[in-house]
């Protein structure tokens, strides 16, 4: 695909993407803080809402009242849980090879264009702790190619690190099991929207390029 | 007593003060069209330049704090956003949407405005916060309806005493609390009013500073090593009061009177503050706070018959139907009622000599006249339009009706209105309590005198007699005699139709009684066809013609009965179609 600037749209689509991962990061924090006292003030449905309509930016979920801090989210402020934010990056990054399914024209991204936006994405920060995430970008790149279909997006991988690293979080409480429980729901809303959200961007950079330099 | 009580609220360290009964018909009657104008610009002015102009969100709340102390001690918290709440308020009922769909609208805001409403919107719906505006209107609307319900008249009557106020005060608060309760909606969750002194109001500690800041010098090493309680912050703490208050008390419970120096300098500053402070936590709560205090200290409010607007009275001028409000003529309403009814009396002291003067002009032309018999004279009936019933024939001076009397005929209202339809017809009692006020009026006025009230209210103290054994009864009282009023236009404007009546009745007791008329009751003639009425009518007609044959002569009319006759079809129609 040509893009006007080729590093500017890809620098802009690996933000993008760390934005997205940066932001489900706190949405998870956000939605958890609702159990320490407002469960019955805020709806969830509302701050899906809010999630899924700002992707890169969350910081109006603090209209709704919430907030992240050492009390309403204080089994989460610890160095185990920490290591959630590169693995989201991660687990979004591997499927960077389904833009190939966005076409301008006829056109689409090359394998080496979205070789390097995932590398641009994983030297911003993306990590496979532990290595929790099974997923690949090279086992999606060929799932794609030969146009089967991906696994859904979910927060197995999430879940299971929360159970088996961070033990504040795998107690049984009604603030742990709330988390467990949006987060599934929360994880594939929110990929579905980021890609689109992707998706717009790649056709933004490409939109206004002049015909005789497309030719 | 003063009329004015201190209030506090939480968050502000200032004490505020209400005049009570004239703040809440300021609030009541407050003009709030300014403020709507100035939000509307502001919000107009956002959308196109993507914030709220400061200039005109400073206006539109000064312009609103005036409505009530209670808006402008809460202005920098509760009512902060007011402005973004009359704009959202606006956008919806401007565009007819609801505020889930303004809220959707931005939810991804793309200025400082959209991101205001959105926030706004958000509290709301978190019930962090209401729309204040709305609010602010609903209980002006809230505060009127009380007014009429405890102080408006009751056909054309005002009604003020102790205990009408009180029972139709509470009556009107039963009803919010029991529809509250069939709802559901928790007690806590309905307004209320503590009662405080500057010391213990939540904000004391910074209210009352100076002497608190001498207190936590004699307290701060033991303090500094105490226990922290801002934990409970936020937590429901309502079934731990005494726990809480005895925990903090532990640390001061040695302590002794401070030096005199110390003590002279509290007393300095605790002096200027008020001893009683109320705690209000809404508006509401500080405006039913108000009618409480206006109850307890006999202060009422009255409709002024003249600009219908409500005044405050005391017990002791409760019966004022005019207030002291210059109105459009520049006079206050009392004013012109005073001044009309000087110029009412003058007009009619002057018709009454020029009366005087043309009667007396007619007796001289009378006696030059030959002799005509009396009772002639008598029965020529005096137009009533002569007469102006306004203009009474006695001098008119302004009299006070005596209090005695006053509560007299307080007394038979309320016994008349208590027995409205049981007893008496409403309508009966309308006139009957028009008849009073009138009767008070008039008696201000010096158009009618004392001892005709009293002549009234000995009638109505009848009436109320027979109301009430009606009443017991269970009827509607007959009316043995006409109303007070029929009988004295009668006396007053027929006194010479009376005397012929009487000289009528002489003649009839002369008749034997043998001979006097017997009334039967009316029977109505039944017929079982329109004919046989008809026929009815033609057979009455011929006996009146036997007995008057002169009216035959004038009425001839033939009646001819239907003949019918029978028709076939090939008669009616002519042959058939086949044919």
């Amino acid at each position: 695909m040509v893009f006007i600037n080729e590093a500017a749209a890809l620098n802009g689509l690996a933000d993008t993407i760390i934005k997205g991962g940066v932001s489900l990061y706190n949405a998870i924090k956000y939605i958890y803080s609702i159990a320490e006292k407002d469960f019955y003030n805020v709806s969830i449905k509302d701050t899906f809402k809010v999630v899924l309509n700002n992707i890169t930016d969350t910081d109006s979920l603090q209209a709704l009242g919430l907030r992240i801090d050492d009390i309403t989210c204080k089994e989460m402020q610890n160095e185990e849980y920490n290591h959630v934010l590169p693995m989201i990056v991660y687990s979004l990054a591997v499927r960077i090879p389904t833009l190939k399914s966005v076409r301008y024209d006829d056109d689409t991204m090359s394998d080496d264009q979205l070789y390097r936006l995932y590398t641009m994405v994983m030297d911003k920060g993306a990590d496979n702790y532990k290595d929790m995430i099974s997923e690949t970008f090279l086992e999606t790149k060929y799932l794609v190619r030969k146009g089967k279909r991906l696994p859904p997006f979910t927060a197995d991988w999430f879940k299971t690190y929360l159970y088996t690293n961070v033990p504040s979080l795998a107690e049984i409480t009604n603030k742990n099991m709330f988390l467990l429980g949006f987060s599934d729901v929360l994880f594939a809303m929110f990929y579905s929207c980021l890609e689109e959200e992707l998706k717009n961007k790649i056709l933004e950079y490409t939109a206004d390029i002049p015909e005789d330099e497309t030719e | 007593m003063e009329n004015t009580v201190g209030f506090a609220v939480r968050d502000n360290n200032n004490f505020y003060k209400i005049d009570i009964s004239k703040t809440l018909l300021y609030f009541t009657e407050y003009d709030f069209t300014y403020f709507w104008e100035q939000c509307i610009d502001a919000g107009r002015t956002a959308r196109k330049t993507g914030r709220l102009p400061q200039n005109s969100v400073t206006n539109a709340k000064a312009i609103i704090s005036k409505a009530h102390p209670y808006i402008e001690a809460c202005m920098s918290t509760d009512y902060s956003e007011i402005v973004t709440d009359c704009i959202i308020e606006y956008i919806c009922h401007s565009e007819r949407i609801g505020l889930e769909e303004l809220w959707a609208r931005c939810i991804s805001p793309k200025n400082m405005y959209e991101s205001a409403i959105f926030r706004r919107i958000s509290e709301y719906k978190t019930n962090r916060a209401m729309n204040r505006w709305s609010s602010i209107v609903r209980l002006q609307e809230y505060a009127r309806n009380k007014i009429d319900f405890i102080f408006g008249p009751e056909n054309g009557v005002t009604v003020l005493n102790d205990d009408v106020v009180r029972v139709r005060k509470e009556y009107f608060d039963l009803a919010l609390s029991v529809a509250a309760n069939e709802l559901g909606c928790p007690a806590e969750a309905l307004p209320s009013v503590k009662l405080c002194s500057p010391a213990t109001i939540p904000s004391a500690a910074f209210a009352v500073g100076k002497v608190s800041k001498a207190i936590y010098r004699r307290f701060s090493e033991a303090l500094a090593q105490g226990r922290d309680m801002s934990v409970l912050d936020g937590k429901n703490c309502s079934k731990i009061h005494d726990q809480a208050a005895m925990e903090a008390y532990a640390y001061v419970k040695n302590m002794t009177r401070p030096g005199e120096l110390d003590m002279k300098f509290a007393l300095e500053t605790i002096k200027g503050n008020p001893a009683e402070l109320y705690l209000p936590d809404s508006l509401k709560a500080i405006i039913d706070l108000e009618f409480e205090l206006m109850y307890k200290r006999g202060i009422y409010l009255r409709k002024c018959e003249n600009c219908g607007k409500y005044f405050t009275v005391d017990i002791t001028s409760a019966d004022e139907p005019r207030c002291d409000r210059v109105n459009s003529s520049g006079k206050t309403c009392r004013q012109q009622y005073e001044e009309l009814c000087e110029t009412i009396a003058v007009k009619a002291r002057e018709t009454a000599e020029e009366e005087k003067r043309s009667a007396a002009v007619e007796t001289a032309a009378i006696d030059e006249q030959p002799e005509i018999p009396a009772a002639s004279v008598h029965a020529t009936p005096v137009p009533a339009a002569a007469v102006p019933a306004s203009v009474p024939d006695v001098p008119k001076q302004e009299i006070k009706v005596p209090k005695e009397l006053e509560k007299r005929g307080q007394k038979l209202y309320n016994a008349l209105y208590k027995r409205v339809d049981r007893g008496i017809d409403e309508n009966e009692f309308r006139e009957w309590s028009q008849y009073l006020s009138n009767m008070k009026r008039n008696i201000k006025i010096g158009e009618a005198t004392i001892s005709q009230f009293e002549e009234f209210l000995d009638y109505s103290d009848k009436l109320c007699e027979e109301v009430k054994l009606a009443a017991k009864n269970k009827t509607v009282h007959a009316p043995v005699e006409k109303t007070y009023e029929h009988k004295h236009k009668a006396a007053d404007a027929q006194q010479p139709v009376q005397l012929e009546l009487s000289e009528i009745n002489e003649t009839a007791a002369v008749i034997p009684a043998s001979e006097k008329v017997e009334v039967k009751p009316f029977v109505p003639q039944t017929f079982d066809s329109l004919f046989d009425a008809f026929m009815a009518g033609y057979a009455k007609e011929n006996e009146n013609d036997e007995v008057a044959p002169e009216k035959h002569e004038k009425k001839q009319v033939e009646v001819r009965l239907p003949q019918w006759e029978h028709l076939t079809r090939e008669d009616a129609y002519g042959k058939k179609d086949n044919d």
